[in-house]
């Protein structure tokens, strides 16, 4: 039934599988296996992260702006000490 | 109805059960495990496929349990709502073909819907609906799906698809009428072509026989 042109692979009258097949697939161990192993690993998340959850990315952003506040001041004192500081004058010695 | 009733009702006490202790879900698995597997089975043709898929649709189903709220329709709804993503993403993810699965009982049903097709013989009725099947889109035959070959009600099709009750009939309403509008340009395949060409190619030979 199935055409190159076709979208769709069309079967009809196809049997369904047997209740033998199917009970073989059938695993409920293996389901709350992963059901543990998925839940387990939320838990091992630290309480204070979980709480904090929200504030987190505010925190981090306050730092990095803090740093970048710091950084700027820190260049713009040297550029000022550059300028109000007249450099040393060096003086050649004359020859005689 | 009322049978019905009592049985969504206890199975709700089964699900706020399982809420609090995941091993109580087993019920809903045991109960619900062939439905949902036939069901992905239908889309993908492939057991090991379908297996697999099943078994995450019963993961996803266990994880967000917290999260189900009943709606008046059984488990089994929110099982078919999980199965139908997870079955859309799996073909985004694959080259695979999509699969339809029918029966012919149920291209009479669709057929008896088509009235103005009436005309088709029943012969006839199957290779026309497949013709008429690859013109359709992927939500559209998920809705014809739901609603013709698992024969939910339009309650259920919205719910599972996520959409409202009136659109999903209004969808369901436009289907049919694209469907009886593509079964009108489309001729129903001539049976006596093969045995036209064979009658043809047999007259020439004997010509041809009869010239030397």
């Amino acid at each position: 039934m199935e055409n190159e042109e076709n979208k769709y692979q069309i079967n009809i009258n196809k049997p369904v599988p047997s209740d033998q097949e199917i009970n073989q697939f059938k695993n409920f161990n293996r389901v709350m296996q992963q059901y543990k192993r998925r839940t387990g690993h939320r838990k091992m998340q630290p309480n204070f992260l979980q709480r904090m959850n929200r504030y987190i990315p505010v925190l981090i952003l306050a730092i990095i702006v803090l740093i970048m506040v710091f950084i700027f001041r820190l260049v713009n004192e040297k550029k000022n000490n550059g300028q109000t500081a007249p450099s040393p004058k060096i003086e050649t010695p004359v020859q005689e | 109805m009322g049978s019905q009733r009592r049985d969504l009702q206890e199975e709700l006490k089964i699900i706020n059960q399982a809420k609090k202790d995941p091993e109580v879900f087993g019920i809903l698995y045991e109960t619900y495990y062939k439905e949902i597997f036939i069901y992905i089975n239908k889309r993908v043709d492939n057991l090991s496929v379908a297996s697999d898929l099943a078994s995450q649709v019963f993961l996803k189903a266990l994880t967000h349990l917290p999260n189900y709220e009943f709606k008046g329709f059984p488990f089994s709804s929110w099982l078919y709502k999980i199965a139908t993503n997870q079955v859309n993403q799996y073909f985004r993810n694959s080259k695979n073909k999509r699969v339809i699965s029918i029966q012919d009982f149920y291209v009479n049903r669709l057929f008896a819907e088509l009235e103005d097709r009436n005309d088709v013989r029943q012969k006839e009725q199957t290779p026309l609906l497949v013709r008429l099947l690859n013109q359709l889109n992927e939500q559209e035959l998920q809705i014809l799906e739901l609603r013709f070959f698992e024969e939910k009600a339009f309650k259920e099709v919205a719910y599972i698809l996520d959409i409202t009750e009136n659109n999903a009939k209004v969808k369901t309403y436009r289907i049919i009428e694209k469907l009886k509008k593509m079964a009108e340009n489309l001729e129903p395949p001539q049976h006596n072509d093969i045995f036209s060409v064979v009658a043809t190619l047999f007259l020439l030979g004997k010509c041809l026989f009869n010239m030397l």
